[in-house]
């Protein structure tokens, strides 16, 4: 129908893009962010705002199952792209937007669609794969409740617990991630909730057997040789990406913006110069912002003995965004101290383990926003641990 | 004084509210891109295109009675709230309490967006839906204050005679403070800048997370409607309505509140999110106590006048 075609076309040249990484495919999903910010095509928010599901890697095994899931719950029209290097990037999202364009093309679909009982029995089995698409799984209710009344769907009435102030609420049982805006790559958080307040958590991870940081430049293992130039570029983009999803989560959208660019500035190949007064002057904002501050302050906060060796972390969400910003100044400026690639994996990989370990606990009492913000500044990277030769030799 | 048409003119009412919904759409995206441009402009009109062909959702358990009516409530409301304000001497509804009609339909919204959150059945709308509510608690008692002190200094409820009160010096100078909360509560209730949480990124767009299609298309625009509705209300409050020199009273109107819809659009990316728990804080500690001295200070430049 020509005003339905029309209507589609128009649509179809803002689409919205829902990114689900693949841990690993950090570069990628750089890639795609970086594009759409010069398209200024928006970021989805959930499969029900998404048009386009870009995948950014190669997903296997119960990643592939979520991201499937979060497929079905994304509404027509829709484009699905599976990309696992930057290469032919743009091509490969002209041909999305012009799948998203065509009439024929999402009737089609729309048509041939699984129906909805198949989606719902495959969340029922799995029961842990619904990451926040609703659209076959309504609210994930306690299976072992017992209580008999079967409601409409084949769920169960919610068991209730005693909450931290002593009422009996229902409790809710929800799996945050593994495809979910601003959240680390590979990682899902088992929540139990009442209200909206976290009781219980327990971190699963989608691990990827030969991925390698994309932050920590492949090759670069040697401990001998001096830091390759293009260490402190990634390391600053890397912080600054942290930087970015944090002040995204707290609302602060334009200093998140101000940060995208100065992160794909810095890992634009071309450029000899860094923005090393943009970086400063972001550095003093935050620095400066009391509203910061005061969304920030006591969140996530780690003690100072739970954290050694992991200096870094110490201090609450407000220290590690600062410490951050901070550090992304200094190896702009090119006053960074000199770390060779081989320690800073070790380093990654101890942390990345140790703060999976601690996270459980500083969520707990917190609310979903709290816990939000909490993993997002942690910077968590899912990768797999190191073999022993390669620990030995560095 | 201000004559009252037929309320067929109501349908006039929801053309202007969303024409100036509209106006607010495009301010907003201009802003988000740092330009003026067409292609900025023409974001809004891209976004409801594609919101209209997008297909409806729905979810395993919902309650769709109560889902649909809360998400339409959102634009009905914005058009009861601009039934009451006064264009150029001619109003929809001249009612003798126009004033708590406003806030009785801003009021509604508490119903309407936590009924939007509960019926879709899902966790992220139903953490939106109580997000809203305790941000609600914290900004309707600063707003009824707030809404009080024009009426206050008027002597009357009717927003024809707050209007006509303002002919020597308009409230926003006699009451800052007044002006001051009541925006910041007209943002707090289309869920605006850092009022959004209701709608969060970290909970997956809140309310909206399981909407898509023409409902997500109500709420968003419902959301800039009463952004207008809000801001037309201010111009007969508390910026003398009409009032200026040289121009018809009906374009002063209309600049008035395309100016205060400007300002409140701007706030948005400017400022942080406010959590609702920590706003609850500010709204009990310091907005009560400060609306409660600026009707104290009106009452006695009333006092002292009669």
């Amino acid at each position: 129908m020509e005003l339905t075609g029309r209507l589609l076309r128009w649509g179809a040249m803002r689409p919205h893009l829902l990114l689900a990484e693949v841990p690993g495919s950090t570069g990628v999903r750089l890639a795609v962010e970086a594009h759409a910010r010069q398209s200024e095509w928006p970021l989805a928010l959930s499969p029900a705002d998404a048009d386009v599901l870009v995948v950014c890697g190669r997903p296997h095994g119960a990643l592939a199952d979520a991201v499937d899931t979060t497929w079905r719950a994304i509404s027509e029209p829709r484009a699905r792209l599976e990309l696992s290097t930057p290469v032919g990037l743009s091509a490969e999202l002209a041909r999305a937007v012009a799948e998203l364009s065509s009439v024929a093309l999402q009737r089609d679909g729309a048509a041939h669609r699984e129906p909805a009982a198949a989606g719902e029995q495959a969340a029922e089995q799995s029961h842990g794969d619904m990451d926040m698409s609703g659209a076959h799984g309504g609210m994930e209710m306690d299976r072992g409740s017992g209580m008999g009344m079967s409601l409409p769907g084949g769920l169960v009435m919610a068991d209730r617990a005693q909450d931290r102030d002593g009422l009996m609420l229902d409790v809710l049982h929800l799996r945050l991630g593994p495809v979910l805006p601003c959240w680390p790559a590979g990682l899902a958080l088992d929540v139990v909730l009442q209200g909206d307040v976290v009781q219980e958590a327990e971190v699963v991870t989608y691990e990827v057997p030969d991925a390698s940081s994309y932050w920590l430049a492949p090759g670069a293992h040697d401990g001998a040789l001096p830091v390759p130039a293009h260490l402190h570029r990634r390391t600053a983009a890397r912080r600054l990406d942290a930087a970015a999803r944090l002040l995204q989560l707290t609302g602060w959208t334009a200093g998140a913006d101000q940060a995208r660019r100065l992160r794909d500035a810095l890992l634009e190949p071309s450029s000899d110069r860094l923005p090393d007064a943009a970086v400063s002057a972001l550095a003093r904002r935050v620095r400066r912002s009391r509203s910061l501050r005061w969304a920030l302050r006591d969140l996530g906060a780690v003690p100072p003995e739970a954290a050694d060796g992991l200096g870094r972390i110490a201090g609450d969400a407000h220290d590690r965004l600062l410490s951050w910003l901070d550090e992304a100044e200094r190896e702009v400026r090119g006053d960074a101290a000199a770390v060779s690639p081989g320690q800073a994996r070790r380093d990654a990989d101890d942390s990345g383990a140790a703060l999976r370990r601690l996270l459980p606990g500083l969520v707990r009492g917190l609310d979903v926003a709290g816990a939000r913000l909490v993993v997002a500044s942690l910077d968590l990277e899912v990768l797999p641990a190191p073999c022993p030769a390669e620990v030995a030799r560095g | 004084m201000v004559e009252q048409v037929s309320p067929w003119a109501g349908l006039l009412v929801l053309a202007g509210v969303l024409v100036l919904a509209a106006v607010a759409a495009s301010l907003d995206a201009a802003l988000v891109q740092g330009r003026v441009s067409r292609r900025s402009l023409a974001v809004p009109w891209q976004e409801g295109a594609r919101l209209l062909v997008q297909r409806r959702r729905t979810t395993l358990a919902d309650d769709p009675l109560l889902w649909r009516f809360g998400g339409g409530a959102l634009l009905v409301v914005a058009v009861l709230m601009a039934a009451v304000v006064p264009w150029a001497g001619w109003t929809v509804a001249d009612l003798p309490v126009g004033v708590v009609w406003f806030n009785a339909m801003d009021v509604l919204l508490w119903a309407a967006v936590w009924i939007l959150g509960w019926g879709a059945d899902s966790a992220w709308p139903l953490v939106g839906g109580h997000r809203f509510l305790a941000q609600a608690m914290s900004y309707e008692l600063p707003l009824m204050f707030a809404l009080s002190a024009p009426a206050l200094a008027a002597g009357s409820l009717r927003v024809a005679d707050v209007q006509a009160a303002q002919s020597g010096l308009w409230y926003v100078v006699q009451m800052p403070v007044a002006f001051v909360v009541y925006l910041v509560c007209v943002m707090a209730f289309s869920l605006w800048g850092p009022f959004a949480a209701p709608l969060g990124s970290d909970i997956g767009g809140g309310v909206l997370a399981e909407s898509a299609g023409v409902d997500r298309l109500l709420v968003l625009l419902g959301r800039y409607a009463l952004l207008a509705a809000g801001a037309a209300f201010a111009v007969p409050l508390f910026l003398g309505g009409g009032q200026g020199p040289l121009l018809p009273s009906l374009l002063w109107s209309l600049v008035k509140t395309v100016t205060v819809i400007a300002v409140l659009v701007g706030c948005r990316r400017r400022l942080v999110l406010l959590r609702p728990e920590r706003f609850a804080e500010v709204g009990w500690v310091v907005g009560v106590p400060l609306t409660l001295l600026q009707l104290l200070v009106v009452s006695l430049i009333v006092i002292g006048r009669s």
